[in-house]
């Protein structure tokens, strides 16, 4: 697959996770055993697959490539990308300090968790919608047949280095099961990817 | 055929937009797309089923 069409996949795949994650919140009462399994789960997924390895492939490949054009205008969008992945790796670290004491915390601290992740999918849903109308087309426009083949190769080779053997099929296990959870009537085999 | 946007999903590609332009439009504003029609016309039902399939989030909803 070219490159436009796998990062437009990824960011599928996020948006169903970050859906995810705001509905966990809203419901979220006393966290139980299987509950704080699928947060891990979740967590997991933001920390891992979005950061290290969604953001690292677009800041290790995609980035640099399309800096290469030295235009003014891709800089600034490229600038602003990168800030809000800085935004979206220190939204996440506050999450995770969170996550560590909800169990046993109060109501004002479970209700500053949920703002916290609210304000992280509100971050990274404008980040996708902005990535997707500015940056993806960047990548037909601007980059040869040739210099998008070699992306993919480098998008597969990063894909092993980060997420090792099977770990890309065991996020999107974990985004089919969470998804079908927290959405039962919305998902179905169609949509599961 | 009735046709809606989850917008907690929309993520702006403009891809339905592009498969049917008639029923789907696109915000450059809040970039999401918008449903242009009440009802999908009965010759542009086979295109919103292929957008709702094409959509990578899953975020159109297709009411028979």
């Amino acid at each position: 697959m070219n490159p436009k069409g796998v990062l437009r996949e990824e960011h599928g795949r996020i948006m169903k996770m970050l859906a995810v994650l705001q509905r966990f919140f809203a419901t979220l009462a006393d966290l139980k055993e299987v509950e704080a399994q699928d947060l891990g789960a979740l967590m997991e997924f933001f920390e891992i697959y979005v950061d290290r390895y969604h953001h690292g492939k677009e800041e290790q490949l995609v980035f640099p490539a399309l800096s290469r054009a030295q235009t003014t205008k891709i800089d600034s969008l490229i600038s602003s990308l990168i800030d809000d992945h800085r935004q979206a790796r220190m939204g996440m670290e506050l999450l995770k300090f969170n996550v560590v004491t909800l169990p046993s915390c109060g109501e004002a601290d479970r209700s500053e968790f949920c703002e916290r992740a609210e304000n992280y999918v509100d971050l990274l849903r404008r980040h996708i919608r902005k990535e997707n109308s500015e940056l993806l087309p960047l990548i037909e426009e601007r980059l040869s047949e040739t210099e998008r083949l070699q992306m993919a190769g480098q998008f597969h080779d990063l894909e092993k280095v980060i997420l090792g053997s099977g770990g890309l099929e065991t996020f999107l296990a974990s985004v089919h099961r969470l998804s079908l959870k927290y959405f039962p009537s919305r998902y179905d085999s169609i949509h599961f990817t | 055929m009735k046709v809606r946007i989850d917008y907690s999903l929309c993520m702006g590609d403009q891809n339905c937009h592009k498969v049917c332009p008639e029923v789907f439009d696109f915000d450059e504003d809040q970039l999401q797309s918008r449903v242009r029609v009440d009802t999908v016309p009965a010759h542009l039902e086979d295109e919103v089923r292929q957008a709702a399939k094409d959509c990578a989030p899953g975020a159109i909803i297709v009411e028979a």
